[in-house]
């Protein structure tokens, strides 16, 4: 569980989260959304220590990671996966060889379990065959998936999405969508996803909340938040209805999935 | 350019700072993964223009002293004369300042793009220390391929006088070699060394440290480049200066 | 209507990347054209092209009867017609070391230099006006957000009163609400000049918010497809695929079994 309690962080004279108050709960899958600059991603951020608050509290798993040092948050991202919005693929390594990354560097484990993981981590994501290509010979949407097979093979309990449909075409859109659905319930891990499509989050999500003015203005089930009035929110929900895409809930659309 | 008293303190701490964190890091770890990798890498491809700077710096004094020493006749002394002021001073610069665009400006580049595509986040979120992963081996690289090459390049230095010679004022080569030990001895070879040493760090730690600071995208890299050699130059000469006055009163008070 | 952008057999190509072979369109005066296509189909090189920033292999681009490419064509006529021409980068592409004013100062003074400096200023303090970021002109590009980015990439495209808009992704990366308004805002410009626009994009709202006709990107050629709504209804499998977002079709099979 992920708890962010009274969190507030200013950038300059820039407020971006003031005071913001909400939770994660075990194998949920959680949409953060919001409108550009509301401090999604550096909400995001905060978990994993690569932006740290200047006041308010954050814990995980009842470990308060607030005061933690750069050493101390090794382990919180060993439980914690970021996936970042763009793949950020290390372009001098292999494939096999940017998924086996966060394997290898913690020594501990035997060549063949890395070589299994990698193969595991990488066809979990629809990837097969590409071992020895490189970022550069990949579209972007097979980058998006190796960055996030990469991800998931030191096996974290959690796992962060920046923003990973933004930008893309509806059908890679979906693909990516499916796939975070997929992995969670495969997995059985925490998926926290930060965008701004909230029909991939009245697909998939178990939870959506809502930021506005780096606070929490809606927090709530799917049923919840389509017969929600909160103008915000409203204005998504119309977004959605003028797209014209149906919306069906992941689980009925492929019962034989 | 005016350049605040101010904001040139606080980016010589903060490169004294991640001197002491490459340092830090060296101690806890060890020596990463990579170095000789990177070694041979900067090293192979910077061989050819330290070659040609070397054998040029070397041919191009020799004759500007020949020119001098040709007119109370003192030509005998050029192999010596050449020798001593391209192996102390001429050579080492020079290829320091090369050195400086070839794998300084490359390496800072390579870390700032790396910075700027959230790779660098990236390895932290694996739980990996990009330090020693990503920035030591290229700070360790620089530094010893710098010190390989500037002793290179000064051995160039020497042959490229005395080719300029032989073929420009007919001096004999041997009479060239000859006069060398005169003027070369160990303390002008260890202040050699003590020198490339220094500039080696130079080179690789504002390197580093500028790429691994980059912000803003594209334009941030630009700027880092442009940084780290533009400042690498400058610590050199300032560096020069300082290696030059310390070897002076350290070899004094040893009585050499 | 008439046309006023005419591609003929376009073939273009990056090395092992073939892009474009035999395509052509024409674009009416006064519309709204919009190009959807999936990520790294070559939209962006096909603005390029219509901007004749890049050559084509083979294969002509006319715009008002002039064939841009055509190297016996003289300079000062080829550079009439583009000045008619206002680009949109998807990454926007300003000039970080000016300020937002000077952004749209410095294109008219490089490319109009018959105006006086205080048309410049007059001119470009209205267009940012216009576009929603007057209140600040004096700051920097990098000092502003994404969304007013994307604003300020629009006023300098209309710095020289262009006739012809060639619009990158102008709403890429933004949130559905700021993104709608950027698609107003781009729409209200292009009615006030009476201005031909060519729009790419891979989100359909957009397309149906903006488009008066809409186009495919497959297989290194167009699809026309005609209005949003014939867009919405269409029964090829190509379109229903893209607009519908479906795994499965002419555009590639996802395998998504976890298993």
């Amino acid at each position: 569980m992920i708890t962010f309690r009274d969190v507030h962080k200013a950038f300059g004279e820039k407020k971006v989260l003031a005071g913001l108050n909400f939770s994660v709960h075990s194998e949920e899958i959680v949409f953060l959304l919001g409108t550009s600059g509301t401090g999604k991603s550096v909400t995001l951020k905060h978990i994993v220590g690569l932006l740290r608050p200047d006041s308010g509290n954050i814990q995980i798993d009842n470990e308060d990671i607030t005061g933690y040092s750069e050493e101390d948050f090794a382990l919180i991202r060993k439980k914690c996966g970021y996936v970042f919005q763009h793949p950020a693929l290390f372009d001098s390594l292999s494939v096999f060889e940017n998924v086996a990354f966060g394997l290898r560097a913690h020594g501990e484990l035997q060549e063949s379990q890395i070589q299994d993981k990698v193969t595991q981590s990488l066809e979990l994501v629809g990837l097969r065959g590409i071992n020895e290509k490189y970022p550069h010979e990949l579209s972007y949407g097979e980058q998006k998936r190796v960055s996030i097979a990469r991800t998931i093979a030191p096996g974290p309990s959690y796992l962060l999405f920046d923003e990973p449909t933004t930008g893309l075409d509806p059908i890679t859109t979906n693909a990516v969508n499916t796939l975070i659905f997929k992995l969670s319930r495969k997995l059985g891990v925490t998926s926290i996803v930060v965008s701004h499509d909230m029909g991939c989050a009245l697909k998939i999500a178990d939870r959506i909340i809502v930021l506005e003015a780096g606070r929490l203005a809606v927090d709530g089930n799917v049923n919840e938040i389509w017969s929600c009035s909160q103008p915000l929110v409203k204005s998504f929900l119309e977004e959605v209805r003028l797209s014209g895409v149906d919306i069906k809930r992941f689980d009925e659309e492929n019962p034989h999935s | 350019m005016i350049l605040s008293l101010k904001k040139i303190f606080e980016s010589f701490g903060s490169l004294t700072i991640f001197y002491g964190q490459l340092f830090k890091s060296f101690m806890k770890n060890g020596l990463p993964k990579g170095t000789l990798g990177q070694v041979g890498y900067l090293g192979w491809q910077s061989l050819g223009v330290t070659l040609y700077a070397g054998l040029f710096a070397g041919a191009i004094l020799a004759i500007q002293f020949y020119v001098m020493l040709s007119d109370f006749g003192g030509e005998a002394m050029i192999g010596g004369l050449n020798t001593s002021a391209n192996v102390r001073q001429v050579a080492p610069l020079l290829i320091a300042f090369l050195l400086s665009g070839k794998i300084g400006a490359f390496t800072s580049a390579e870390l700032g793009t790396m910075k700027v595509t959230e790779q660098i986040d990236a390895i932290r979120c694996l739980g990996i220390d990009p330090i020693w992963h990503v920035v030591l081996p290229r700070f360790l690289g620089m530094v010893i391929a710098s010190i390989l090459l500037l002793t290179f390049g000064v051995v160039m230095s020497v042959l490229g006088g005395m080719i300029a010679s032989s073929l420009v004022a007919g001096i004999n080569p041997l009479q060239y070699i000859a006069f060398i030990p005169r003027v070369i001895t160990s303390e002008s070879l260890i202040s050699g060394f003590f020198k490339s040493s220094v500039f080696g760090l130079i080179i690789g730690g504002v390197s580093c440290h500028q790429g691994i600071s980059t912000t803003g995208g594209a334009r941030g890299v630009g700027i880092t480049v442009t940084r780290s050699a533009v400042t690498t130059m400058l610590l050199i000469v300032l560096a020069d200066f300082l290696t030059s006055q310390i070897m002076q009163t350290a070899l004094k008070l040893l009585d050499y | 209507m008439e046309t006023l952008i005419e591609v003929k057999n376009l073939e273009f190509s990056y090395p092992g990347l073939p892009l474009f072979k035999e395509t052509s369109l024409e674009i009416k005066k006064g519309e709204v054209f919009v190009l959807l296509g999936p990520s790294g189909s070559g939209k962006t090189t096909l603005a390029k092209l219509l901007a004749g920033l890049i050559q084509p292999k083979q294969g002509t681009v006319l715009i008002e009867g002039l064939d841009i490419f055509d190297p016996k064509v003289p300079p000062l006529k080829r550079e009439n017609v583009f000045k008619k021409v206002g680009m949109v980068f998807q990454k926007n592409a300003l000039f970080d070391s000016l300020n937002l004013l000077e952004n749209i100062t410095f294109p008219q003074k490089e490319r109009l230099p018959e105006r006086s400096q205080a048309e410049r200023l007059k001119r470009a303090q209205s267009l940012l006006d216009r576009v929603g970021i007057g209140s600040f002109p004096t700051l920097f590009p990098d000092e502003i957000s994404g969304g007013m980015q994307k604003r300020l990439g629009i006023a300098r495209a209309l710095a020289l009163d262009p006739e012809i808009l060639i619009l990158d992704d102008p709403t890429a990366g933004l949130d559905p609400v700021t993104s709608r308004d950027i698609a107003d805002l781009i729409l209200e410009l292009q009615k006030e000049k009476n201005a031909t626009a060519f729009v790419i994009t891979n989100d359909v709202s957009r397309a149906t918010q903006m488009g008066d006709r809409v186009g495919l990107l497959k297989d290194e050629s167009i699809l026309l497809i005609g209005s949003p709504e014939e867009m919405k209804s269409s029964q090829n499998p190509a379109v229903k695929q893209f607009v519908e977002g479906l795994l499965n079709g002419p555009f590639g099979d996802y395998q998504m079994e976890v298993s």
